[in-house]
């Protein structure tokens, strides 16, 4: 990446939002784990149970879309995916730093569109076109590491498109929408996204 | 060596990491059976990790594997790669295997990665992977405590999170586990902290950047550089002798 002096400096506050907000994402996450299971049960005995999680992939996106929403800085979807990563390893996860690896990918492929753009355009068009990015990365990631050639072809296309579908819903427009909305509550003053939403909105009190 | 805790945090997950990279390569059902077994061990016999927590996991995975097993059963006649590849060697070969076998390739894969890890995350608490990282791969402190204060935080955010939907119940609006309007109250009292929890560390003297002393430094044994290269060349090694 080219612009350096455009590089993001990290403060103790960013670490720490991107971090704590890391923790509430994988809560959501863990939220529709038991709903993945009960899909997987029911498809495993026709032979598409693992299909079962593909739904809720988006969820997992959002951590690194919202990040680099609110920022706005070349590198900061990697490194909050990264981040999201160590968390989910120290909290006990099954695949371990193999998920670190993940990250970085997910971080690269939410980032490429905004690279594209260089970092000038943050709307919903962008954001979504960054989740079909993610989307279709992480399935060719996937489709490597999990040995997905040993899917017939229609399997792999529906995972596919479902895995994208759900990311463009969550990681395209909810986080979008989520971005906006903690931005007219103030919070994100200090943040472009709350720069460049203010003044279209004052307040809106929460408890 | 002792236990499995005593193993330099960051020289562990890279060979953690580097077998699993070695293990994409990897078509052998019985090196992926070795790998898991030598995980499980490892864990069982040789770590101060809680059985408990192993007992947990491996639940759901068990789910997991079946699903992948009988993927790979119903449809080995018509797999991706055998539609593109003919012949009996090479990957032609890996696709011309029995039902059962390429059941197997998908499953045991995954208890492979679960085998490494596992291992990785059971036995490395979380204080000494983020010293580890700081130490060893010279990450900056804001960073490395950054995450830690996180991970302490987690029963508080879990605690946030539920309050936020208490609230609306007591609201009288009935939200399902889904729902995102809690889940985005918790959010903005999230962001709230993450400023103060800064504030509160920097005015305590926390500096993310300058040189600091450290209570404990974790440091590197040779046995910690004879684990980084000798696990990931065993993985290799089986990945290019083991036929099956």
């Amino acid at each position: 990446m080219a612009q350096n002096e455009n590089r993001f400096s990290w403060k103790l506050k960013d670490v720490l939002m991107v971090a704590i907000l890391g923790v509430l994402f994988s809560f959501l996450y863990l939220g529709t784990v038991y709903l993945g299971m009960a899909i997987t049960t029911a498809l495993t005995p026709l032979g598409w149970g693992q299909a079962g999680y593909e739904p809720f992939y988006g969820i997992l996106f959002m951590a690194a879309s919202l990040t680099v929403f609110i920022i706005q800085k070349p590198g900061t979807g990697i490194v909050a995916e990264v981040i999201a990563a160590i968390l989910e390893v120290l909290m006990g996860n099954w695949f371990g730093p193999g998920v670190i690896l993940t990250g970085l990918i997910q971080g690269a492929a939410v980032e490429l569109v905004f690279l594209a753009t260089r970092y000038r355009r943050f709307d919903m068009q962008t954001m979504i076109l960054s989740a079909v990015s993610v989307g279709v990365l992480s399935f060719l990631y996937h489709f490597w590491e999990s040995q997905f050639y040993l899917y017939p072809l229609h399997i792999s296309l529906v995972m596919l498109v479902v895995r994208t579908i759900s990311s463009v819903i969550f990681t395209g427009v909810i986080a979008t929408l989520i971005g906006r909305g903690l931005a007219k509550t103030g919070i994100l003053k200090s943040y472009p996204l709350g720069q460049q939403l203010a003044g279209a909105e004052s307040l809106e009190v929460d408890g | 060596m002792k236990t499995m805790e005593s193993i330099n945090p960051v020289f562990k997950m890279g060979a953690v990491l580097l077998s699993a990279v070695i293990l994409t390569f990897n078509h052998a059902v019985i090196l992926n059976l070795l790998v898991f077994a030598a995980g499980m061990v490892l864990i069982l016999f040789f770590s101060r990790a809680e059985k408990r927590r192993l007992l947990k996991f491996l639940l759901p995975i068990g789910l997991i594997i079946t699903a992948l097993f009988i993927t790979g059963y119903k449809n080995a006649e018509q797999t991706l790669l055998a539609s593109f590849a003919t012949g009996t060697h090479g990957l032609g070969g890996l696709a011309s295997m029995s039902p059962v076998y390429t059941g197997l390739q998908l499953s045991t894969r995954v208890l492979a990665y679960v085998g490494l890890g596992l291992l990785f995350s059971l036995t490395t608490p979380a204080e000494d992977m983020v010293l580890s990282m700081m130490h060893q791969l010279r990450v900056k402190p804001k960073f490395a405590y950054g995450i830690l204060a996180a991970f302490h935080l987690v029963p508080n955010i879990a605690r946030e999170l539920e309050d936020a939907k208490f609230a609306y119940k007591v609201r009288g609006i009935s939200c399902g586990p889904f729902a995102l309007q809690p889940f985005f109250a918790a959010m903005v009292n999230c962001i709230r902290w993450s400023e103060n929890l800064a504030m509160a560390m920097e005015s305590k003297g926390f500096d993310g950047d300058g040189k600091r002393t450290y209570a404990r430094i974790l440091s590197v044994r040779p046995a910690d550089i004879i684990i980084l290269i000798a696990v990931p060349l065993l993985v290799l090694l089986g990945t290019l002798f083991l036929k099956y």
